[in-house]
């Protein structure tokens, strides 16, 4: 595995985890996963080819599961070039720049592709120092501490849990 | 202006504009390798004389059509799409030419992709920048000025059971040539006119004043605001006149590329909610949207406001507290007038209970992430009161 793979590879583990952290503590995150009925998976690739993140929603929750074959009720974001998605991943530019400016591909429904970006982007902004970021808009405001997220995000890698996300 | 440290811009078609230009059909067909095309063409145009001057100018150039497709009613459903890529393939057609509104040109664009993809389903050209390999012959000619559907990577489909629409982008969609010709629109009615050249003025405005514009999307915006001053009053009121018709398709055209390479904002995101919930006419909601959510916006945007200024008149411009969008309202007031367009969302039809269903639609609209001022749920039901 390369550098690159590696790297886009423990990032998408921890921004997974950032998503069902904050899932059970943000109202906003709340509210945009409430955007994909049960049944629903959303999914981001590094690049084709790359290190990928699914998560799912099932009757009991939402979890973070092994890749799945594109089909209805999946939307799949992709980046065009490592170097986008590292940027994109590692927090330098914002997703929600990554995909105003073009840098990713969407597969599926792109009329539910905006709650995606915005949880992620709502990770993001807890995930990494305000100072790392380039984003193209205001930046969300914190729920929980960087600490806080990191902790709760090491946390759900070790005892993952998806109880109390609708 | 500020440079955005990156952005893409395409806008491939060559343009065919001005008088006479759709003589010059069956040579562009010809010169792509099609001379068996697919022409869907919008049925409202079987009562204007445009389909007979088609028939013939495609006759005296050879160009013998493989098929007519004409069974494309409003917000192209998905199954007339996948119905047009079927008769393409039965008929053996060589290429695709549209004529007609939005509606007509997106069903085309989104044929285009089933044609040229092979694909028998329509899941398999959905998405954003994933559509890969050669596109056969395309051309288009539009016969209303606002979309800009002719300049724009996007094409948005019904489904026809879910009543749900979905959004097609790819560079690959736009066409090799479009042809904007002013015997196309002379005969639309005073409402349309004014309706789509105010979604052409409002495309400039909100691809001018978003987050993502670039130097050339920035000098499309305001070349279609110039023309859009210049002659929509006119087109409405002198239907015939060629000059301003052929002025407005171009400004639509040049709107319909700023924006496509740029995106747009709240009134677009609104406008798609309204459309969806309250089905009203695209245009429409652009005309009643567009004061209320520029002026939300001002605190963002007041260098481009008075540049706007600057452009919109001379008098403006000297005046000593130039403001752009009260010139902006007195100009809408006007067209209203003369169109007989309502001005409130009321007076178009919406009731106060189906506000918070559009503040739905409008929040899961990618229009909002590029809108100059982020805007919570609560702002986006203001919008829509302030426009009541």
């Amino acid at each position: 595995m390369s550098i690159s793979s590696l790297t886009a590879s423990v990032v998408l583990k921890f921004l997974g985890a950032g998503v069902l952290v904050l899932g059970r503590k943000d109202p906003r995150m709340q509210d945009e996963l409430t955007a994909y009925p049960v049944g629903y998976a959303l999914q981001i690739r590094a690049w084709d080819g790359g290190p990928v993140l699914c998560l799912a929603h099932d009757a009991d929750g939402w979890a973070s599961v092994p890749a799945r074959p594109l089909g209805p009720r999946l939307v799949e974001v992709v980046f065009k070039s490592h170097r986008s998605a590292l940027l994109a991943l590692l927090g330098r530019q914002s997703v929600t720049r990554a995909f105003l400016e073009n840098r990713v591909i969407v597969r599926g429904d792109l009329m539910v592709t905006l709650p995606l970006v915005r949880a992620v982007n709502l990770v993001e902004s807890h995930l990494f120092p305000r100072w790392w970021t380039k984003p193209i808009g205001p930046l969300p405001s914190r729920h929980l501490t960087l600490p806080g997220t990191w902790a709760g995000a090491v946390g759900q890698l070790l005892f993952p849990r998806k109880e109390g996300i609708a | 202006m500020k440079l955005p440290p990156y952005f893409e811009f395409t806008s491939p078609p060559r343009l065919l504009a001005g008088t006479g230009a759709l003589d010059h059909l069956p040579h562009e067909l010809k010169a792509l390798g099609c001379r068996r095309p697919l022409v869907l063409r919008d049925p409202g145009l079987s009562v204007t004389g445009l389909p007979a001057l088609i028939d013939r100018l495609l006759e005296q150039g050879e160009v013998v059509p493989g098929a007519l497709f004409t069974d494309l009613p409003a917000d192209a459903p998905m199954s007339r799409v996948m119905a047009a890529a079927e008769l393409y393939r039965e008929k053996g057609c060589d290429g695709l030419l549209a004529i007609g509104g939005g509606s007509t040109l997106d069903t085309a664009k989104a044929a285009l992709l089933v044609i040229s993809s092979g694909a028998k389903e329509f899941a398999g050209v959905e998405g954003f920048h994933d559509f890969h390999g050669p596109v056969v012959p395309f051309v288009l000619v539009p016969t209303t000025a606002g979309t800009g559907s002719e300049g724009t990577t996007v094409a948005v489909v019904t489904h026809d059971d879910k009543h749900v629409k979905m959004e097609l982008v790819t560079p690959r969609m736009l066409p090799q040539t479009a042809i904007l010709d002013p015997r196309c629109t002379t005969t639309l009615p005073a409402k349309i006119t004014a309706a789509t050249g105010i979604d052409a003025l409002t495309h400039s405005l909100e691809a001018l004043t978003c987050r993502q514009a670039n130097p050339l999307s920035r000098v499309h915006a305001l070349a279609a605001i110039e023309l859009v001053r210049d002659h929509l009053e006119n087109a409405i009121l002198n239907p015939g006149d060629q000059d301003s018709r052929h002025a407005m398709a171009l400004a639509a055209y040049l709107a319909g590329v700023s924006f496509s390479n740029s995106m747009v904002g709240a009134v677009h995101a609104l406008g798609h909610g309204l459309g969806a919930v309250a089905h009203l006419a695209h245009g429409l909601t652009m005309e009643l949207l567009l004061l209320p959510v520029l002026r939300h916006n001002r605190p963002a945007i007041e260098a481009e406001l008075a540049e706007l200024a600057r452009l919109w008149s001379p008098e403006l411009a000297a005046a000593e507290l130039p403001d752009f969008l009260d010139s902006l309202e007195a100009f809408l007031v006007a067209l209203r007038k003369y169109a007989g367009l309502p001005s409130t969302l009321a007076q178009a039809g919406v009731t106060r209970d189906q506000l918070p269903a559009v503040v739905e639609r409008a929040w899961m609209d990618g229009s909002l992430l590029t809108n100059p001022v982020e805007l919570s749920k609560a702002d986006l039901l203001a919008l829509l009161e302030a426009a009541f």
